[in-house]
């Protein structure tokens, strides 16, 4: 039965505490505050507005259980949950991008207009400044630092990478914060005493797979060399060195990112096999960003909004498939959706969390001392708009990097109670905007979600998810659950 | 023009808000037109995309008046549970607060939280109100 | 030329003004404005876009219009 005029004159709501419904293929999905859920037929939804819903129905008593009638244990129980899902507004920020340089050892068909040539060593951040950038980074009142190097290839500044390894365990000596470093790299500059002086801090290491050799060879140009044979030779040898510290290799290993560009989109299951060869236990499908693209490059490996949800959809599915044969692959963005759909938590993914987490969750220092909101902000500069700068050092105070305007805007913009159209939004709950995204791809900070890619992109990838946990497959609902699960990250942390 | 319907919406039963909200959602899958040619009804003008099939058309003006309906059930609900959604957010926003907490921010700062003088949160109708209902021609 | 009035109650003058900005190089557009209405007129519109460029128009200022209230 279709909806009714009759459901706007119903007593129900009165009983009802806020919730927020769309449709889900036939059906209708009910989600509140606090990312409870539940799938009810349209009848049932009709009644449950109308107040009609029988007391003691199974649907009646899911509903209650999950929060959705009114009550003062409700009202207590959602005040809690409410306040574990958004934890994250209590603490500054805690994720540091350090851009230690802007110099590349490889030419990649969708890198950034920001990479420079080997040879043009002033485009490297200077020990000098690094001091002072690991300075301010530790005035964040959070109780976590994670200081992540990025590039160009960060690893070809070995010599302030060095120092900022040493500088930051020792000013932690005092702090006492759980410190943490990333190091996002291709690994084509890496050496065997790189990894040792790596393992030594606990560095995690992410680099890039795009997919099988070819794919990855045709994306990333490596002078004298195949850009796929380092990373996959690297990749095994820091999992090694993980495993030689006694760490379990099922969970500690070199996380991979895959850049989807339109070579990718014909090779799926070619994809996900890759990683699964290479014994990666996740798969991170994100469309390539709208930053720093010429025209003609953007037409000979970009895509539409609909050609990477196919990609994204039969991958998705393939991954599925294998899990139900007992291998072990993930899909990171489906992992962290579940994660808010089915755990009481909330990942704090700086992209998807509201509001977002530029200056407030992340902070990103550039080579030159510039120093913005987030990364995405600072890929907007190196385009020659400096919209989203939020400082220099030396020069500006921790006071007064958090209190800039840009920091202020992207904080009120990034708000879904602020925005028309995610403020009604069934997956407001699990979802989050990205205003440097909009202010690129759209002209504003706050977008028009009706016609914004990221979110026809999101809604879609929650579609499929929900489509998938209304089936109300156990076998299913079990490889999802095991999804949400998260690592113990306490090896990470340097200690004295 | 083949593709095209003229919706009348009476505002008494959907209320401006929801007419926007609903518009808002289609502005991708048609061309919206909105007029009020008289008290409390919405003229609400669906014209095709030039790709459009009418069988698609004929679909996204089906999907426009349910969306209609839903919209004002959301602005319905909304308003409803308005009170115990602000106890809700309150009550754990106060006790979730650190009692100390510190975000190495002064508090002395008198509400400016929303200072801008960049001018980058200020919508467009702000900037411009001033012009809002002055009389005039300009020409682009 | 193609004239069309724009009932204030759902236009705002800003969000017109900066549609007509984003779509000024496809056409003159004169915007006028009474006590209730807004109202335009479309000249010299670009051979390319042809007709549709009066419904797109209208589709951006309605959004940007509804976009700026909700902001």
């Amino acid at each position: 039965m279709a909806l009714g005029i009759d459901m706007l004159k119903g007593k129900g709501l009165e009983n009802a505490t806020p919730f927020r419904f769309g449709k889900l293929g036939d059906q209708m999905l009910l989600t509140n505050e606090v990312g409870e859920w539940a799938v009810l037929s349209n009848e049932e939804f009709r009644q449950f507005v109308k107040g009609e819903l029988p007391e003691g129905s199974e649907k009646y008593e899911e509903l209650k259980v999950k929060l959705f009638y009114r009550s003062d244990e409700a009202t207590q129980q959602l005040s809690q949950k409410y306040a574990r899902k958004n934890a994250f507004l209590f603490s500054g920020p805690y994720l540091h991008i350090m851009i230690l340089t802007l110099r590349c050892n490889e030419v990649c068909v969708y890198c950034h207009a920001s990479r420079r040539d080997m040879k043009e060593t002033s485009y490297d951040m200077t020990p000098e400044l690094a001091r002072v950038t690991v300075d301010t980074i530790f005035e964040t009142p959070s109780d976590s630092i994670t200081i992540e190097f990025q590039g160009g290839e960060p690893l070809v500044n070995w010599e302030t990478m060095k120092f900022v390894l040493d500088y930051a365990v020792e000013k932690n000596r005092v702090a006492g914060k759980q410190l943490e470093f990333s190091l996002v790299t291709n690994m084509a500059a890496m050496t065997d005493e790189k990894l040792a002086v790596l393992m030594e801090h606990n560095v995690q290491i992410c680099t890039s797979i795009d997919g099988p050799k070819e794919i990855h060879d045709g994306n990333r140009h490596l002078s004298g060399g195949s850009s796929y044979d380092q990373a996959v030779y690297w990749i095994q040898k820091v999992d090694a060195a993980y495993q030689a510290r006694g760490l379990d290799p099922d969970l500690y290993h070199v996380e991979a990112l895959l850049t989807v560009t339109r070579q990718t989109l014909a090779n799926p299951r070619a994809v996900v096999d890759e990683y699964v060869r290479l014994g990666r236990k996740a798969i991170f499908l994100r469309p390539l960003n709208p930053f720093g693209f010429a025209v003609k490059t953007f037409e000979k490996i970009g895509y539409s909004a609909d050609e990477f949800l196919d990609f994204y959809r039969e991958a998705m599915d393939y991954m599925i498939e294998l899990n139900k044969q007992g291998v072990e692959i993930l899909e990171r963005t489906a992992a962290i959706l579940l994660t808010k759909i089915l755990t009481p938590f909330d990942p704090n993914y700086l992209d998807l969390r509201s509001p977002c987490g530029a200056g407030i969750g992340q902070v990103a220092y550039n080579y030159d001392g510039t120093v913005f909101t987030c990364d995405e902000g600072r890929m907007v500069y190196q385009m020659g708009d400096d919209a989203f700068q939020i400082g220099t050092l030396p020069g500006s105070s921790y006071k007064e990097l958090l209190e800039s305007a840009p920091v202020k805007a992207l904080t009120v913009a990034s708000t879904l109670e602020a925005n028309p159209h995610c403020m009604e939004c069934v997956y407001k709950p699990y979802c989050g905007v990205c205003p440097v995204y909009n202010y690129a791809q759209q002209g504003g900070l706050f977008g028009q979600m009706p016609t914004n890619t990221r979110c026809k992109i999101y809604k879609a990838v929650l579609d499929y998810l929900f489509g998938h946990l209304a089936s109300g497959n156990e076998d299913l609902l079990d490889i999802f659950r095991k999804w949400t699960i998260v690592r113990d990250r306490s090896v990470f942390f340097m200690h004295d | 023009m083949g593709n095209e319907k003229v919706l009348q919406v009476n505002q008494r039963i959907y209320p401006l808000e929801s007419v926007l909200a609903t518009a808002f959602v289609f502005i991708d899958e048609c061309y919206v037109f909105l007029d009020k040619p008289e008290k409390n009804s919405i003229s609400v003008r669906l014209r095709g995309k030039p790709d459009t099939t009418p069988e698609a058309f004929e679909r996204v003006v089906g999907e426009f008046e349910n969306e209609l309906l839903n919209q004002t059930l959301r602005l319905k609900v909304s308003k409803r549970t308005e009170k115990i959604r602000d106890a809700i957010v309150h009550r754990a926003l106060y006790s979730s607060m650190p009692q100390s907490m510190d975000l190495g921010l002064d508090d002395d700062d008198d509400g400016d939280y929303l200072d801008d003088p960049l001018g980058i949160a200020v919508p467009w109708e702000e900037k411009y109100s001033k012009e809002d209902d002055k009389e005039g021609k300009e020409t682009e | 030329m193609t004239t069309v009035a724009l009932d204030k109650r759902f236009y705002a003058r800003a969000a017109v003004d900066e549609t007509v900005e984003a779509f000024g190089h496809l056409a003159k557009i004169t915007v006028s404005t009474t006590k209730d209405r807004i109202e335009l007129s479309f000249d010299e519109i670009d051979s390319e876009v042809g007709d549709v460029l009066v419904d797109e128009f209208l589709n951006y200022a309605l959004a940007t219009t509804i976009s700026n209230r909700g902001s």
